[in-house]
């Protein structure tokens, strides 16, 4: 019946005359397979089908929010000689990233270990990144020397406001040696 | 066979039901309560309702359902003379009426739970363990900005406040965004996650909470972090220095009172009709730039590294000579103005000058470029040059003779 | 005196009412009719058939598990009704909620006790389930398609495990739903983490975001969790236990000879009984201990060790071996549709309706118990069973502190430090490795036998195929150790590896006997290659006899399976012994084994 199983019976069209089972007549074959009733059983199946599947697509695309209840993901940061050489835990709390000074500029990283997403700890004295999940350790500039995590932290793009202060954007991330060395996600700074 | 089993069975049922049933009514308040009713006037008897009790005050997110056991606390005609039937000492009610603060915002505790243990928070996963005692005091500095105006009533805390600045502890530590950066932020420590303490707890007897971590640390720092020595550790591995917080030597009561300082210092926002904000403290006026000076030293933690009035002496992995922090009673003969002032500017990178091979440890004389003003910095030079006319004064032999045994004491 | 009478007299006037009579449609005095009655007119017992086999409801022989499974679901549905009254899926409540459900609500902790109680009995009892059905070969034809719905359900008791575990907002809830998660995020094509990433992908719009509902887990994960725990996922599953029991009932019952009983009241009572010690023991369980409950969620600080809930172990200790989208997506996936191909792949028909046949079998002096029926199918499922609870008692017991391994009667500390760094094999050894590995599967169709028996007399095919699994049981070994001996940074140049257990022993060996040691790792090397062919060869028999059996797309499918459950094990062998981290990488897709 469905349009899906055309029935087995059915000859090639370009050979009707040879099966006694069919009509002899090519325009009442053509009528039965392609008539008026099976024009309407075919396309309605069809709308039923269209109908269906875009009514499924679109429960789809409602369960993908349009607007979120969360923290922008660029923010400031505060002045950049507010932060010693070091890595500074100052913003994981509100904002989820470690701002990270060495003696030639700033770049900052998302809080988020690589593996499964836990929150690493940082450890001055061991000089490294803990995730307590699964035990990936990382260096300072985030490369992984221990654990599971398959990739490096990932760096946030930071820039300076025009009022001076630190600018993170989480939206834009970089983990590539070389590229996170450079451009948005790295801020030089002398003055250490 | 089957009907034995049958009976058995829902025989069981009903017992457990039964007993389930008995252990949910039989609560430590209902006994708490029965026990009280019992002691009081039947006439008195109609003044105390029974049930779980809570006080909701909205502004500070708290469900307090301490009055069901705690049922005297506002009712001192009622009230006995033990726990928990006592009536609240003082008149802080009358300041802080229980509707408008609830409890656990100052006495810390689980409001929220009716069982005793659980209550004080001696329990795992509570982090808010019960401030008992004088450590209550450290609560007062969530609202009370101004603590000088109270400080009848915590003496503890304004006394904690001042031993934190005159042990020099800011030299290494932050706070509100002053302090050195050699260590860890204390701005929130009072709510420091445990998470974040478990590896300390390990070296620590129970209980395992803030209030005791904060003791121990502060009477014994390298006990709870000895560090990882070489030989313990798989090669290739940079080793753990132990902490560099000098051992102080504090008596008992000044371990109390930063104990109580430290532990006011929490990530708690309350709003702002809450709130008595500081007054800004009057710029203080010194006589000479030598007291300016000596503010100075102590204000910026100097004391922590290079001890009171400069003697040195402390602890320090960096330092070339002796592993100490050297003194400072002579820098007068060793350095120009100038040379002391780009010193104290850039501070000493932390370069190990001793045992090449290990790692970089962790304590160096820090960069004060941008922390302490150029007044200061004078008043700070100044400070330092009065050390060594200090001891030419002390010194009987004049100053010859102690230039000649400080260059002993340098080499 | 007269009260009996009085009774019996309004008991016949009650049954006379029209009102009686609109409800119960027949009488309760025990005659055959009634039993038959009283299954086919009552809408919850005519489920069942009127009469069934004896033997199909020996307790021995279903030990009742899948009307457990089913009556633990009904409890939860009530418990979690009632749990649904004082709850509000709302991150400043929901813990609050929770909390007073232990300090203020009649009942209320007790409650939530056997919800979550229940709850972890239901996933054993459908595990069990799962078990007896395979052992007792009653997914074979005609209840193919009722196993695959069987596994269905299986997977839908785990994700209502899963999303209940968020609701109560606690430390635990939450980084067990954030690696979950992150699961998502590495998925491949759709996760903005994971490999073959679609173009178009970003945080705002991959998987991860569609199941936590934002980019932080947050109140719209919670909701949604809270809509999949309590409405959507018992709906579906709803559904397929309907198809499920309706297919029990259509494809009659995998023991449906010999003498029949009524149903009731043989099953119904047997039921109730069930029922009844299911009843007693989760009672004394809830009561015994309660449900856990961490500090309230908090995103900055983890947890350490964050653990999973028990029955996903397994699978966060897998996730320690593999990239994340390797264990977290693409092994769940097979292991799901291996599952459900099992009826397909398996067409013996022998040893359905029955328990296995033990009988022995003698490795040199000793003699084990072994299946004589199906040895393979039953040797395999077991296999792939007891590993995945060897995985699970791993991840709960030898798990510390920064998932550290520690040996269960250890003490856990947070100071120490990583005793083992790892590395990666070379990716040429890691290659030839894998090659030789997969390349044993290879069978020698009968054909190609006889043709070479023909060319190069009646010994060849054998002598062939013993050098063949001598030569690949040799490349494993080398590919294993030779990078150990030979590669610097495995081995000279103390690249932290070396104090893995086999590496350090190799160490030693090579420090204390100086040339001697390395010729005492050369042995090594031999020997277990020898031991690797030896195994090979003799598998090569039943090999070739599995693929004439099957054919080649069912011997394809089911050789993969239970190669990738293999090397599975190999790997994790490799990393606890040998301190490999990865044996296969290719960096740019994320893909590393």
């Amino acid at each position: 019946m469905s349009q899906a199983q055309p029935a087995p019976t059915s000859p090639p069209p370009t050979a009707p005359a040879t099966d006694p089972a069919k009509p002899a007549d090519i325009w009442e074959w053509f009528d039965e397979k392609f008539g008026r009733r099976q024009f309407l059983l075919q396309s309605g199946w069809a709308f039923f089908w269209v109908f269906l599947g875009g009514w499924l697509l679109s429960n789809l695309r409602y369960l993908f929010p349009n607007v979120l209840y969360e923290p922008s993901l660029s923010f400031k940061a505060g002045k950049p000689e507010d932060y010693p050489v070091g890595v500074s835990e100052k913003m994981k709390k509100t904002h989820r990233v470690w701002i990270v000074r060495t003696d030639k500029g700033f770049y900052s990283f998302w809080a988020r270990c690589t593996h499964l997403g836990c929150t690493p700890n940082w450890f001055d004295t061991e000089n490294r990144f803990k995730c307590p999940c699964h035990g990936s350790n990382f260096n300072r500039d985030g490369d992984v020397i221990a654990g599971p995590a398959p990739k490096p932290l990932w760096r946030c793009a930071i820039k300076l406001a025009d009022d001076g202060q630190l600018l993170i954007d989480k939206a834009r991330l970089e983990n590539r040696g070389g590229a996170r060395e450079k451009d948005d996600f790295f801020l030089p700074y002398a003055g250490a | 066979m089957k009907r034995l089993l049958f009976f058995i069975l829902t025989a069981a049922c009903s017992v457990i039901f039964v007993y389930a049933l008995w252990r949910d009514t039989d609560r430590d308040w209902t006994r708490y309560q029965h026990q009280f009713v019992k002691t009081l006037e039947p006439a008195n008897r109609k003044l105390v309702s029974g049930g779980i009790k809570q006080v909701i005050v909205d502004d500070l997110k708290r469900v307090d359902r301490c009055t069901t056991c705690h049922v005297a606390i506002d009712k001192p005609q009622l009230a006995l003379g033990e726990e928990p039937f006592k009536a609240h000492p003082g008149k802080y009610l009358q300041w802080h009426p229980v509707e408008k603060f609830a409890c656990t915002v100052c006495h810390g505790g689980q409001g929220i739970a009716t069982e005793t243990l659980a209550a004080h928070g001696d329990v795992k996963h509570w982090e808010e363990p019960l401030l008992r005692g004088q450590l209550v005091q450290s609560s007062c500095a969530s609202c009370h900005g101004d603590v000088q105006a109270i400080q009848e009533h915590v003496p503890l805390l304004v006394r904690g406040k001042q031993l934190f600045q005159e042990k020099g502890c800011y030299g290494c530590h932050v706070i509100k965004d002053f302090g050195g950066q050699l260590s860890v932020e204390l701005t929130q420590v009072g709510s420091k996650p445990y998470q974040l303490i478990h590896a300390d707890f390990e070296m620590m007897p129970h209980p395992h909470d803030r209030i005791h971590w904060i003791e121990a640390k502060l009477r014994a720092p390298r006990l709870l972090n000895p560090g990882v020595r070489q030989d313990q550790l798989p090669p290739g591995e940079e080793e753990v220095f132990p902490t560099a917080m000098p051992h102080f030597g504090l008596a008992d009561d000044e371990v109390k009172a930063l104990q109580v300082y430290l532990l006011s210092l929490r990530d708690f926002d309350p709003p702002t009709s809450y709130v008595t904000p500081a007054k800004p403290e009057p710029a203080p006026v010194y006589a000479t730039a030598v007291d300016r000076g000596r503010a100075v030293f102590q204000r910026f933690g100097c004391v922590g590294c290079h001890n009171v009035d400069g003697v040195g002496g402390r602890h320090n992995w960096n330092a070339g000579l002796g592993e100490e922090v050297p003194s400072l009673m002579y820098v007068k003969m060793y350095y120009s103005e100038d040379e002391l002032r780009t010193l104290i500017h850039n501070g000493r990178q932390p370069a190990y000058r001793g045992r090449v091979h290990r790692p970089v440890p962790p304590v160096f004389m820090p960069a004060w470029k941008d922390k302490i003003n150029e007044e200061d910095v004078d008043a700070l030079i100044a400070y330092l040059y009065s050390l060594y006319d200090k001891v030419l004064q002390s010194s009987t032999d004049g100053p010859a003779a102690v230039a000649a045994s400080a260059d002993v004491a340098v080499q | 005196m007269a009260n009996p009478s009085l009774i019996a007299n309004v008991k016949q006037q009650v049954k006379k009412t029209k009102v009686w009579k609109s409800i119960f449609r027949h009488d309760f005095s025990d005659t055959p009719r009634t039993r038959l009655q009283r299954i086919f007119g009552n809408v919850f017992l005519h489920l069942h058939p009127v009469r069934i086999a004896k033997d199909a409801i020996r307790i021995t022989y279903t030990w009742g598990l899948g009307g457990i499974s089913f009556y633990l679901f009904l409890l939860l549905i009530v418990t979690g009704i009632l749990l649904m009254f004082y709850y509000r899926p709302f991150s400043a409540v929901a813990y609050q909620d929770i909390k007073d459900l232990t300090y203020a609500v009649t009942l209320g902790g007790f409650l939530r006790n056997m919800h979550r109680w229940a709850a972890h009995l239901m996933v054993i009892a459908v595990i069990l389930h799962m078990i007896r059905v395979f052992l007792t070969g009653a997914y074979k034809p005609p209840r193919e398609y009722n196993w695959v719905v069987g596994v269905l359900l299986l997977v839908m008791t785990l994700f209502l495990s899963y999303t209940g575990y968020l609701l109560p907002w606690d430390q635990l809830a939450l980084w067990a739903v954030t690696v979950g998660a992150q699961m998502a995020a590495n998925s491949p094509m759709l996760g903005n983490e994971g490999p073959f990433k679609l173009p178009f992908i970003t945080t705002a719009n991959d998987a991860r975001f569609v199941m936590v509902g934002g980019t932080t887990i947050n109140d719209a994960t919670l909701i949604r969790f809270y809509v999949l725990h309590c409405m959507a996922v018992p709906f579906l599953l709803t559904l397929f236990l309907v198809v499920h029991f309706w297919r029990v009932r259509k494809d009659s019952f995998s023991v449906n000879t010999g003498p029949k009983v009524d149903v009731w009241p043989n099953l119904v009572s047997r039921e109730l009984l069930a029922a009844l010690l299911i009843t007693v023991v989760l009672l004394v369980w809830s009561l015994a201990l309660n449900a856990p409950l961490e500090g309230v969620a908090n995103l900055n600080v983890t947890p350490n060790p964050s653990k999973a809930p028990w029955y996903f172990l397994g699978l966060q200790e897998l996730l320690v071996y593999f990239d994340p989208w390797i264990a977290g997506v693409l092994l769940p996936t097979f292991i799901v549709i291996g599952l459900m191909a099992i009826p397909y792949i398996d067409i013996n028909p022998k040893g359905l309706g029955v328990w296995p046949k033990m009988g022995k079998l003698k490795v040199g002096p000793i003699s084990i118990p072994w299946p004589t029926e199906r040895p393979f199918a039953v040797s395999v499922f077991m296999l792939g069973a007891t590993m995945w609870f060897v995985l699970i008692f791993i991840g709960s017991f030898c798990r510390g502190p920064n998932w550290e391994w520690y040996w269960p009667w250890e003490v856990w500390s947070h100071r120490r430090i990583s005793k083992m760094t790892l590395l990666n094999l070379p990716n040429i050894y890691g290659l030839a490795l894998m090659g030789a590995y997969f390349a044993q599967a290879l069978p020698f169709p009968k054909a190609a036998k006889d043709m070479l028996r023909a060319k190069a007399g009646e010994k060849a095919p054998a002598f062939l195929s013993a050098a063949f699994h001598m030569g690949l049981g040799f490349v494993i070994s080398a590919a294993i150790f030779v990078p150990l001996v030979t590669e610097q940074k495995l081995f000279e140049g103390l690249g932290r590896s070396h104090n893995s257990p086999a590496v350090q022993a190799m160490y030693g060996w090579v420090h204390t006997m100086g040339p001697m040691g390395y010729g005492l790792i050369g042995a090594l090397v031999l020997v277990s290659g020898l031991l690797l062919g030896w195994v090979g060869v003799q598998f090569a028999k039943f090999k070739d006899s599995l693929y004439e059996e099957l054919g080649p797309i069912k011997y394809v499918i089911a050789v993969a399976l239970l190669l990738l459950m293999m090397g599975v094990l190999g790997k994790i062998v490799l990393r606890l012994l040998f301190g490999v981290k990865y044996v296969f990488t290719l960096p740019m897709f994320n893909f590393n084994i």
